[in-house]
């Protein structure tokens, strides 16, 4: 592939994270690297339907502590109601 | 008219009402007692990263849809019954809500929340918008003939400005740093935040949907007034009658079937209060009945619709503006069958 060589990283090394050989890490470079030699691996966010689920019924119902109209517990419980009512609908829970 | 005249004229009206409100309304009040959910099945993926470095891979457990051969999602529908009904209502919550006492916690629940800001709302506005409709009307009609033109003009242009974009002008006129905020602050030299808590936006739901719908009722009143017997009117002026004895006894009874007819298409209109939740962006402090069927018919960020709790919503909506219209047509009826 034309440019993407030793050449063209040396000449540019801290423009970016560079998975080509040659590159030679700087200090901007230390999170990505530690994330992707981490272990155990990080837990990446799930994008499952019980959390699309579980960030509706969080969404809809927390405001009513923002604006101080339930106390936290209640918003809570507000919460585990609307996700349990949404998720047997969407037949994830029995 | 004949029987082929009638129709013909009739037949295209008749058509549509049953293909765009009663075909519907059938399919609404099916599907609020069937549920239709895809058939999910609970599988290991294992997923690896690319080989950065080196290659991770990590295994979790994933519930997903079925698939049929063409690729599309396996779905099932089975009667529930009045589950979505319950599901909307929460009976059990509302139940020991009310037998506690506890009205916070019976708000706190949508269905109830909604009905609740929606009875308000309706029952604040019909009078106010009869009142004033009503005053506007007997304004005009006392006014001279010479700016009569220009002041129904003025009274009606609220009416004629799109729902929303009223809603919304509203709401910047009277939002953080809208004019009139502003305005009031500098009267009354102290912070204020019209939309930081539920009863001001709702008086200003109030202000708005009273402002809006008003000259509607002006211009059925105004047209009742056109057929308001003078004479009857100098009779009790000679006997002396006072201009609130005129009002009370000659003109509201003479407009009675005008105003038993605003009310109900106001009734009508006003339990399906949309507009001012949307446009004042008040979900967060005040919904409304119509406002929770469309919230459950928007896809949640799973990509669901709660089609079944949306029809369930709906029909709860439809028997809740029956059971508010049921005095109105009553005395329509008693009316209707008095004059035969």
């Amino acid at each position: 592939m034309e440019g993407l060589d030793t050449e063209m990283v040396t000449a540019n090394n801290d423009d970016a994270i560079w998975l080509v050989n040659g590159y030679q890490p700087n200090r901007l470079a230390g999170g990505a690297i530690a994330t992707a030699t981490a272990t155990p691996a990080p837990s990446s966010y799930p994008s499952s339907s019980e959390m699309g689920l579980m960030h509706t019924a969080i969404g809809n119902q927390l405001s009513a502590f923002f604006t101080g109209d339930l106390s936290a517990e209640d918003a809570l419980a507000a919460v585990e109601d609307e996700y349990i009512t949404a998720a047997r609908e969407a037949g994830i829970l029995e | 008219m004949k029987a082929r005249t009638f129709w013909t004229f009739v037949g295209p009206s008749v058509f549509l009402m049953l293909l765009f409100i009663a075909a519907p309304l059938v399919s609404v009040f099916t599907q609020s007692f069937f549920l239709s959910q895809p058939i999910v099945e609970t599988v290991e993926v294992e997923t690896c990263t690319p080989g950065f470095l080196t290659q991770t891979c990590t295994t979790e457990t994933r519930t997903q849809p079925l698939l049929d051969e063409n690729g599309r999602i396996i779905r099932e529908t089975s009667f529930v019954g009045l589950q979505s009904y319950r599901n909307v209502l929460e009976p059990e919550r509302a139940w020991e809500a009310i037998s506690n006492f506890d009205l916070r916690g019976l708000l706190a629940i949508d269905f109830w929340k909604a009905l609740r800001f929606t009875l308000t709302f309706t029952l604040i506005t019909l009078p106010l918008v009869l009142g004033v409709g009503l005053a506007i009307a007997l304004a005009v009609n006392n006014a001279s003939k010479a700016i009569r033109g220009p002041v129904i003009f003025v009274s009606l242009l609220p009416f004629i400005i799109t729902p929303v974009v009223g809603a919304l002008s509203i709401r910047w006129l009277f939002g953080g740093d809208g004019i009139l905020t502003r305005a009031l602050e500098w009267y009354l030299q102290q912070d204020i935040a019209m939309f930081a808590q539920a009863w001001t936006i709702e008086l200003l739901m109030l202000f708005y949907r009273v402002w809006h719908v008003a000259p509607f009722a002006f211009v059925i009143f105004y047209a009742g007034l056109q057929t308001l017997n003078q004479d009857t009117i100098e009779a009790a002026i000679i006997d002396g009658a006072s201009r609130w004895q005129r009002l009370w006894a000659i003109i509201v009874p003479h407009l009675m079937p005008l105003i038993v007819f605003v009310s109900l298409i106001h009734l009508m209109d006003c339990y399906r209060v949309f507009e001012e939740i949307v446009g004042f962006q008040s979900q967060a402090y005040v919904i409304s009945l119509q406002w929770l069927t469309y919230d459950f018919m928007e896809p949640d960020d799973a990509g669901n619709r709660a089609i079944s709790r949306a029809s369930a919503s709906a029909m709860l909506t439809m028997i809740g503006i029956v059971i508010l219209l049921i005095p109105l047509l009553r005395r329509t009826w008693r009316d209707h069958r008095g004059t035969r």
